[in-house]
């Protein structure tokens, strides 16, 4: 017995929604969520999208099994998978996510203007720039690239989604930390807490599972 | 048998986080295993004191918010295989964290840990109560002055209150030369006040100031008397019976090493 209103599709200015019945068999809406799918798939076809599941508590794996039905079924591109939960309150260093090989929206950029202090934290899925300095204790989490127009001395973390391509840049690199993708690079011990020594722009980039840190030419950005 | 000491005070700046380093690092030295808990959320500085700052990944409330394993969060120290840090979360405030959960992660590392420090923020509100919660015993970190030894004398109360009996006092940043021309505090002067007994007397020392910006505690130290002082601030709170610094005569015998060396002040 189907009941057609267990899984209803509705469009929103975010992407797509997809609403479940908390009653029915999982089983059961595997298989109505297939159905109207097919249905559907003409008008999916090659569409890019996010999703949102919707009215049912699903855990990770019953998820992944319906976004498998989605991505097969309809040959949609999913972008990005968020819940209400998620897109209230933005979670510190998510794992890569599994659903969009790697394939994050950084095109967005966030211009912040000041100083980031200890305790402050900017959080972005795009790309950052800071015009200012980010002080020690201070921290950004980007899902893109980091570019700081100003001294690096806090915490930085570029493509903290995934991204292995991302890069960090500041006109002044003495990060405490620098992450890239899920790599993690810390300062030399014995610094001198007091030099103003390291003041030329540098890029720090990932290639071969080792972080770089050099000086920007364009031999090198003609690299990236 | 492992013990939670918490290092506490009430007024700012007088050195609780420089306490706490040097006695940890001074146990460490001992061999014994041990492990500083920095609970001043928000306002964290025990990792730079440490000269482990850039060395954080997970933080306090990673733990008690399940976000990852006690291990994960624990920096091994630099120079000292028997010493870790559990660094506290800066983007945070102390209301993010309750006594229970404080007390949970303090039994926690018991099993793994001789000594336990931990590193109370200034104030008598949350904070204060988190880092008390699970503490056996407490070392209260005053200077001869009126406002702090108010403040301790507040401190000792509240600890009192909360079943954590029998504290003892560490007084920081004595200058003798001010005490003898009646310009400070004499020793006797602060532990009349508090009549708590006293666990070590440190003196006002450059060296200290040195020491916390390298990130190195003043304790590994020969040359430094503070570091002397912490070192027998350790033995006391391993049992021992040693008698207090002559702060007196050693100053005079630094003073003159330095005048000949023409660093002397």
């Amino acid at each position: 017995m189907i009941n057609d209103n267990s899984v209803i599709f509705k469009g929103s200015k975010d992407g797509l929604i997809i609403l479940l019945s908390p009653d029915i068999d999982f089983n059961n809406l595997k298989t109505i969520l297939e159905k109207k799918v097919e249905d559907a798939k003409d008008f999916f076809k090659d569409a890019k999208t996010s999703i949102m599941f919707k009215g049912r508590d699903l855990t990770e794996e019953e998820e992944y099994q319906l976004l498998q039905i989605i991505t097969d079924k309809a040959q949609l591109n999913v972008s990005y998978i968020y819940d209400e939960k998620s897109s209230m309150e933005p979670s510190k260093s998510m794992p890569a996510d599994k659903f969009n090989d790697g394939r994050i929206q950084i095109d967005q950029t966030k211009y912040y203007k000041g100083t980031i202090r200890s305790g402050q934290c900017l959080e972005f899925d795009g790309s950052i720039v800071v015009i200012g300095d980010v002080n020690p204790g201070g921290e950004i989490y980007a899902g893109g690239n980091i570019i700081i127009l100003g001294s690096l001395k806090g915490i930085v973390h570029a493509g903290c989604k995934g991204y292995d391509k991302a890069f960090v840049a500041a006109l002044a690199m003495n990060p405490m930390q620098l992450r890239i993708c899920n790599i993690i690079t810390r300062s030399p011990d014995n610094q001198a807490y007091n030099t103003h020594s390291k003041t030329f722009p540098q890029i720090a980039y990932l290639y071969e599972g080792n972080v770089y840190i050099e000086p920007i030419d364009y031999k090198l950005l003609d690299n990236l | 048998m492992s013990q939670v000491i918490v290092v506490t005070s009430g007024k700012g700046g007088v050195g609780k986080t420089t306490t706490t380093a040097n006695i940890g690092t001074g146990l460490a030295l001992k061999g014994y295993k041990v492990v500083l808990l920095d609970a001043d959320i928000g306002l964290r500085n025990l990792d730079v004191v440490m000269g482990l700052e850039n060395r954080i990944v997970y933080d306090l409330i990673d733990v008690l918010e399940g976000h990852c394993r006690v291990k994960q969060a624990l920096i091994k120290d630099k120079r000292y295989s028997g010493l870790f840090l559990l660094p506290a979360a800066q983007t945070r405030d102390k209301n993010a964290v309750n006594p229970e959960q404080m007390q949970k992660l303090c039994d926690q590392l018991r099993e793994e840990f001789d000594y336990i420090i931990i590193d109370c923020p200034a104030g008598i509100e949350q904070g204060f109560k988190n880092a008390i919660a699970g503490a056996d015993r407490a070392i209260v970190v005053t200077t001869p002055e009126v406002s702090a030894v108010r403040d301790a004398d507040r401190i000792i109360g509240l600890l009192e209150a909360s079943e954590l009996r029998n504290p003892t006092l560490i007084l920081n940043r004595i200058r003798m030369n001010m005490v003898k021309r009646g310009d400070m505090m004499a020793m006797e002067d602060v532990v009349e006040i508090l009549a708590v007994d006293l666990l070590g007397v440190v003196p006002d020392d450059e060296n200290i100031v040195i020491s916390t910006n390298r990130g190195e505690p003043a304790v590994t130290n020969p040359d430094s008397l503070a570091g002397h002082a912490f070192r027998n601030v350790v033995e006391r709170i391993l049992g021992n019976d040693v008698p207090l610094l002559d702060l007196d005569i050693s100053e005079g015998f630094m003073g003159k090493i330095k005048k000949i060396f023409g660093i002397g002040n």
